[in-house]
């Protein structure tokens, strides 16, 4: 068989990772890009440090510690036992990024956020404290001067602070800073600027390619969704089948919450500087794909729609429109097939409210007339609800059985008259098939009766002469086989005829029972004793199982007996010899249960059902003796005295269950 | 000799019963409707009739009531119709017995020799103050001798057979249950030998009745009991 390149699931799962990686590289390279274009010095300096982008960073930086410390001198503390007043506060955040120490020219206070010990008292090794370490560092000593900065950055060089406070100005303050180099704001673009250095080749070659190659996988993706190995039709999974609106609420819903948690924890980023940096990418990564992932579930499942053409089927507004429009095409069938009979009920209408309505405006004599007019009109209503009735309640006797029944046709008219007489046809055809049915069956009974009476006398010639050729002293061994054979069949004959005649009688239910209190018990009992011999012939041991109370049920004895013989004379010829047979009575909620068991010689072959037609067998055959009426004369038998016969098949196992009300003494 | 006369319209069956009763010693005469059964009851002294119920010309039910207003004669009916009713109807006219087609050829001369027996031993002395002899029909259990007869003839009965057959012809017409037959026969209260009794009661019946299936004396009453028969 070809291989369906449709049919890959690898394919589709390359296909699926690699989409989100190939866009994030595009959406990386389209930063980039619009990066240069905002600074374009990217492309001229080498270095970050050198930028215009760092100077101004850097000079906003310094800005915003002078003017904290110039406007909240209160927030630091002062350093004991120095020589020189230092004054020391480790809570400014915005000059983490900076250390920094600023002497203040007139009072000759020093401001820092170096953590200075006592060790060191002089001016000159608190400030080699601040330089030494780093290499990034700018210093400012007095009136416009820019001294000492060790960063290659002719723009922070020439800060000219024109927008720097008075104070700064004058030369009130010398500064002294150096840049702590792990701080994030500048650390972060530090590395985009050197990723971007490295990378100045990817936008110009690698978007076009990546972009092509996603179309591909894309195209790829939307001609082999929903194909599945082994199914030649789109394959649509529980999810799949719902409603468009569902999914979609669903999903926008999903990206609704993931952008505003994105925000969230942006906003978040922004108030503590504490939050590590790789956390924070991994938690962009993880939204990243959580929002593809959503995203490229409600794609497929819209092109596994488009595919099976169900998208607009089987969405929610679809359906509501289109059982909006069936129910208006109801309303114009329910008006139009009727046409003729509509026309007339609005023509009525029409007419009777004109009427009313120039006989109110002729007052006097009018309202009298309007009055008439509507007694008339009310009394027509009523007269139809009447016939209407009419048809009704004859047609509910017909329904109940009633077949002679006739609607008189003379009392309705119109529509209804035309019903009526359908009504009456329809009830004399159930009235004809009926009485052919009961005919007939009749009929066949009497003809099995009949004709079981005409075959008797002709057996009777065969069984007694049978019988005589017997006595005769033929030597002959193969006539005498022979004659064994004739007297077998004639009485198996007999014993078919006497069944037919009893089968024919108790299906058609024409037998007359003498119903009276029988012990159950004792029937059992006397039973066993009549087949005792039978059983013993085949090995079969019987376990009867009765109450030690008396059971009765009222039925009659002989007919019960009967029933008993059928199932008894069924198990003696179908039961595997040697086998036990079990005959349990119980009394459950005042209805007696007798049941026997036997395990059948053969297998049963055949259902329960096909067991209960007459002139079936267990084993199907026809070469056994017996009729294979029996169990339908017991079952019948059973059913007229108002019993229950069923009976179970479990694998060989065969149980015929007879369930009788339990009698009940009159008197209590 | 007797002579039993034969009716059915059928010749084969005629002959067929005809050779039966040669062989057990009767003269036969034969008869294919009413009208020649009526002719033949005129000229000659008959012993027992075997009827036919439906034939051509008279019926046997129309011959039986026109033999019944002369003769008293022991009448075996014989018919294709074996349901209870036709049984009854033909009972009721004066039938002395009612055998059904097709019949074992065995019964109907059990059936014959019966009905000879009562018709010509009728009138016999019986000891009717002797109380250890217990009747029914021609049933007999006397107790003094220990011995069973049916119609003339010995029955052999084992002791167990006995001892429940004359508990029940002692009480003829009542009927009893395994468990009262056990109690009064054993003298011991029963358990759980039930249907020990009714096979000794089919025995009894094979042994004392011509149709055991249809037992005159001995009758089962399903699911209440035993009883022998008054007759």
């Amino acid at each position: 068989m070809k291989r369906d390149i449709r049919n890959s699931v690898f394919l589709k799962a390359i296909c699926y990772i690699l989409i989100p990686i190939f866009v994030i590289i595009i959406l990386l390279s389209a930063i980039y890009t619009e990066y240069i274009i905002e600074y374009p010095e990217m492309l001229t300096k080498s270095k970050f440090y050198e930028t215009n982008r760092f100077a101004s960073i850097y000079e906003s930086k310094v800005n915003t510690i002078v003017y904290n410390t110039n406007n909240a001198k209160r927030s630091y503390t002062k350093i004991e036992n120095t020589e020189e007043e230092i004054y020391y506060n480790s809570y400014n955040i915005t000059s983490k990024m900076i250390t920094y120490l600023i002497i203040d020219n007139e009072t000759q206070e020093i401001y820092t956020n170096v953590n200075i010990t006592e060790k060191t008292d002089s001016l000159t090794e608190i400030k080699d404290l601040i330089i030494n370490e780093q290499n990034l560092y700018w210093n400012y000593e007095g009136k416009e001067n820019i001294v000492n900065t060790n960063i290659e950055n002719e723009n922070l060089k020439s800060i000219k602070y024109s927008q720097l406070y008075e104070e700064l100005k004058e030369g009130k303050y010398d500064i002294y800073t150096c840049l702590n180099n792990e701080q994030h704001e500048v650390f972060l673009e530090n590395i985009i600027f050197n990723l971007a250095q490295k990378m100045k080749w990817i936008p110009t070659i690698a978007i076009p390619i990546l972009i092509i190659i996603i179309i591909v996988m894309i195209v790829y993706l939307c001609i082999s969704i929903g194909h599945k190995r082994g199914n030649k039709e789109i394959y649509l999974n529980k999810v799949d089948k719902w409603p468009i609106e569902i999914t979609g609420i669903i999903s926008i819903i999903l990206i609704i919450f993931i952008c505003y948690f994105a925000s969230e924890i942006n906003f978040g980023i922004r108030l503590s500087e504490k939050i590590e940096l790789i956390v924070i990418a991994n938690l962009f990564i993880i939204f990243y794909i959580v929002l593809y992932i959503i995203l490229a579930a409600i794609t497929t499942i819209i092109i596994k729609k488009i595919k099976t053409g169900t998208l607009i089927k089987s969405s929610l507004l679809y359906q509501i429109v289109n059982s909006i429009l069936k129910f208006c095409q109801k309303i114009y069938d329910t008006t139009t097939r009727n046409i003729e009979l509509n026309i007339k009920i609005v023509l009525y209408f029409i007419g009777t409210t004109l009427i009313s309505v120039i006989l109110f405006n002729m007052e006097g004599v009018g309202l009298l007339l309007l009055i008439a007019f509507w007694g008339y009109i009310l009394y027509k209503i009523f007269k139809k609800i009447d016939e209407f009735k009419l048809v009704k309640n004859t047609t509910k006797q017909i329904y109940n059985g009633d077949f002679e029944q006739k609607i008189d046709e003379t009392l309705v008219k119109g529509e209804l008259k035309e019903l009526s007489t359908y009504i009456n046809d329809i009830a004399g055809g159930f009235s004809n098939a009926i009485q052919e049915s009961i005919k007939s069956e009749r009929l066949k009974t009497e003809l099995i009766t009949n004709v079981s009476h005409d075959i008797k006398t002709p057996l009777t010639s065969i069984i007694n002469y049978v019988d005589l050729l017997k006595q005769e002293n033929i030597q002959n061994e193969k006539a005498k086989e022979y004659i064994r054979i004739l007297d077998n069949k004639s009485q198996r004959l007999k014993k078919l005829t006497e069944d037919l005649i009893e089968a024919s009688k108790v299906s058609s239910g024409n037998v007359k029972f003498n119903i009276e209190k029988i012990n159950v018990g004792e029937l059992i009992n006397q039973s066993i004793g009549e087949f005792e011999d039978k059983f013993k012939e085949k090995g079969l041991e019987i376990i009867p199982n009765l109450p030690n109370e008396e059971i009765d049920i009222n039925a009659d004895s002989r007919y019960m007996y009967r029933i008993i013989e059928n199932i008894y004379s069924n198990i003696s010829k179908y039961s595997l010899e040697n086998s036990r047979v079990y005959i349990d009575v119980k009394l459950k909620e005042q209805k007696v249960y007798i049941s026997f068991k036997n395990i059948s010689k053969q297998k049963l072959n055949i259902t329960v059902d096909e067991l209960m037609e007459r002139f079936v067998r267990g084993d199907k055959s026809r070469n056994t003796e017996g009729s294979g009426l029996g169990i339908s004369i017991s079952k019948s038998l059973t059913e007229l005295q108002n019993g229950k016969f069923n009976i179970q098949v479990d694998g060989d196992l065969f149980k015929v269950e007879l369930i009788f009300k339990q009698y009940k003494n009159k008197e209590g | 000799m007797y002579n039993i006369l034969v009716c059915d319209d059928d010749k084969e069956i005629v002959s067929a019963i005809e050779i039966y009763l040669s062989k057990e010693g009767y003269n036969v005469l034969k008869a294919y409707n009413g009208e020649e059964v009526l002719k033949i009851l005129r000229n000659n002294s008959i012993h027992l009739i075997i009827l036919d119920i439906m034939m051509p010309i008279k019926d046997g039910i129309e011959t039986l009531n026109e033999i019944r207003k002369t003769e008293a004669i022991p009448v075996i009916m014989l018919s294709a119709k074996s349901e209870d009713e036709d049984k009854i109807r033909g009972l009721n006219l004066g039938a002395d017995d009612y055998v059904t087609k097709p019949f074992n050829p065995l019964e109907l001369i059990a059936r014959v020799n019966s009905g000879i027996r009562r018709y010509t031993k009728l009138g016999v002395l019986e000891d009717k103050n002797n109380k250890e002899i217990f009747k029914t029909g021609e049933l007999v259990v006397n107790d003094t001798l220990k011995k069973v007869t049916v119609d003339g003839k010995d029955v052999k009965l084992t002791p167990i057979e006995y001892n429940i057959l004359k508990f029940l012809i002692k009480n003829k017409g009542v009927v009893y249950s395994i468990e009262q037959i056990y109690e009064n026969v054993w003298e011991e209260e029963s358990y759980g030998t039930e249907n020990i009794i009714a096979v000794h009661i089919r025995h009894i019946r094979q042994k004392i009745e011509i149709n055991p299936k249809e037992p005159k004396y001995l009758k089962v009453i399903w699911g209440i009991g035993y009883k022998i028969e008054n007759l």
